[in-house]
């Protein structure tokens, strides 16, 4: 009596079973997605466009017929190479600037945190399109000006991150890696970017965002003829509305590409530092 | 008693009379450097002093450790135990006085020692045998070599079935043995280790015992263990230094009997509980 109890109440669990439910869920997932998505176009399609002028709101038809036709002839590529390229180098600036200040900050004399501490939280909290008639005055309009901004905009995000990271980091291991001959190569290597790796993912999946936003601002705030932020600034001077939107679309796209990627690299991250 | 200070009367490192022991008697007990079955003397501790602004925490602290030996240091919280290790590792600085490691002052933390603590520094991404085989990985020894090591050393230690598990992954007891691992895979000769097994529970800290006991007959590592735990100490430890509180001086005891011990049996001795006495006595604890 008590073996059959036992059976009936194990849990019943197969490898088709365990593995549909991620599958059941992405689906779900999915559809939620398409349901937004088809809802927008609606309300788009049969209920702004009819209302609203074709001069300044273009068709879902004209917008798509607009982005194909750039996809031809090549100014899609050219537009979002310009574009990523602004926002990868200004990430990379940025973060390479953002994690050795951090780890100075952090690890290095109290003087060099004391001083770079305000100068961060004062970056934080600055508007930073106000630099960029500074930067305009300083470097021009070209791509050098936009990736220094892009760099300006995460830099705090990526140092704020990593200073609590580092601050996380138990001194006793740090000793641990010493005691054992290690350096500080190896205290950096072996310790302080594993442990932090989940601050920085982190850092770097709010930074991916800021980076493709800024890029975008930048172009239109410099007033520049080149990517997608420069395409989004000329097209309104001749009422192109496909245009504009068309380059707000692929902007909107790449950007959570972009985002996605560095969402994937902040959960690895942090499956590692479970503990 | 063996009285290493000239404190200040009054002063609260001044040394006081302790119960149970005449100056006389400690002397008799206490291991002289002639008949010592030690080593040469690898930590020698003279005049050492340390203090945190105002807040003096050893004063006039002298204390020769010879090589191969255990010993013991037990004490009221806050009377310097830790305190000495962190001297010795050199993570500390002292105030006044000397301290040398192998004949030189210590400057700095050491590679010749190996520090473990009641919080294990394991690596939480890192597997069991990375985590043993991280001494190794920081002397650059190429990887298969420096598994093959660890391995052995897992295996030495009973944790040879885990090496896949991370640290979250294993109960406290086996944490403790890799860490064993870990310090025996960094070749330091002077293992500090201030209350390694406190926070496991009664029976597996005797098996832990033994195995530090068995491993130490294996390595004749020096082994300077702080503990608050009177039996484990005595259970263990060649010499037992009893550090009161509030005082520079302190109590040593020599404990006859060579080891290896069987940490399970000899702690039920009527021995030990005779020693456990004398220097709970010495604790300045009544009974």
């Amino acid at each position: 009596m008590s073996e059959r109890t036992i059976v009936r109440a194990a849990p019943v669990s197969t490898g088709i079973l365990s593995s549909a439910r991620p599958l059941r869920a992405a689906i779900g997932q999915t559809g939620k997605w398409v349901l937004s998505l088809a809802v927008l176009y609606a309300l788009w399609r049969w209920v702004a466009v009819p209302n609203v002028s074709s001069l300044f709101l273009a068709s879902p038809d004209a917008v798509f017929a607009k982005i194909w036709q750039w996809t031809l002839d090549g100014t899609l590529v050219q537009m979002v190479w310009t574009t990523l390229s602004e926002a990868v180098l200004g990430m990379a600036f940025g973060a390479i600037a953002g994690i050795t200040l951090a780890l100075i900050a952090t690890l290095g004399p109290k003087e060099a945190g004391g001083v770079i501490n305000p100068v961060f939280a004062a970056l934080y909290a600055m508007p930073k399109f106000a630099l960029i008639p500074l930067l305009l005055v300083w470097l021009g309009r070209d791509t050098p000006s936009r990736v220094i901004f892009v760099a300006i905009t995460v830099m705090p995000i990526i140092f704020l991150n990593m200073v609590t990271g580092l601050k996380t980091v138990d001194p006793a291991k740090v000793r641990m890696i010493r005691l054992f001959g290690g350096g500080s190569w190896q205290v950096a290597t072996k310790l302080l970017l594993p442990q932090t790796a989940g601050y920085l993912g982190t850092a770097l999946t709010i930074s991916a965002h800021n980076a493709i936003a800024s890029a975008v601002g930048a172009e239109i705030l410099f007033g520049a003829t080149d990517g997608l932020g420069g395409m989004m600034y000329t097209s309104a001077f001749t009422f192109s509305t496909d245009a504009v939107i068309g380059a707000l679309l692929v902007a909107t796209i790449f950007s959570t590409l972009f985002i996605g990627i560095f969402q994937i690299f902040s959960r690895i991250g942090s499956s590692r530092t479970i503990g | 008693m063996h009285d290493t200070t000239s404190g200040t009367p009054g002063s609260r490192t001044a040394t006081r009379d302790l119960p149970h022991e005449s100056d006389d008697q400690m002397q008799t007990e206490s291991a002289s450097p002639t008949d010592s079955p030690f080593g040469d003397t690898v930590i020698d501790a003279k005049n050492l002093a340390f203090a945190y602004g105002d807040h003096v925490i050893l004063d006039n602290f002298n204390l020769e450790i010879k090589a191969g030996e255990i010993v013991a240091l037990i004490g009221p919280s806050g009377c310097g135990k830790s305190t000495f290790l962190n001297l010795i590792a050199g993570i500390i600085t002292p105030t006044a006085g000397g301290l040398s490691v192998h004949g030189a002052p210590v400057q700095g933390l050491s590679s010749s020692v190996s520090y473990m603590t009641q919080q294990d520094t394991l690596l939480p991404w890192r597997t069991a045998l990375d985590n043993a085989a991280l001494p190794l990985e920081i002397k650059h020894v190429p990887k298969q070599a420096r598994y093959e090591r660890a391995r052995a050393e897992l295996e030495r230690v009973g944790v040879a079935e885990a090496e896949k598990r991370r640290p979250h992954e294993l109960s406290g007891g086996m944490r403790s043995r890799l860490s064993l691992a870990r310090s025996l895979l960094g070749d330091a000769d002077i293992f500090l280790m201030d209350e390694p097994f406190a926070a496991i529970d009664a029976i597996l800290r005797v098996k832990l015992q033994q195995l530090l006991v068995d491993l130490w007959t294996e390595t004749h590592k020096t082994i300077v263990y702080v503990t608050h735990d009177l039996n484990e100490a005595i259970c263990l430890g060649h010499r037992v230094i009893v550090m009161p509180s509030g005082t520079s001086g302190f109590y040593e005891k020599v404990i006859d009997r060579p080891q290896p011990r069987d940490v399970g049996t000899f702690r039920t001795e009527r021995e030990v509980q005779d020693i456990y006495a004398e220097l709970w006595g010495a604790l300045g604890q009544d009974h």
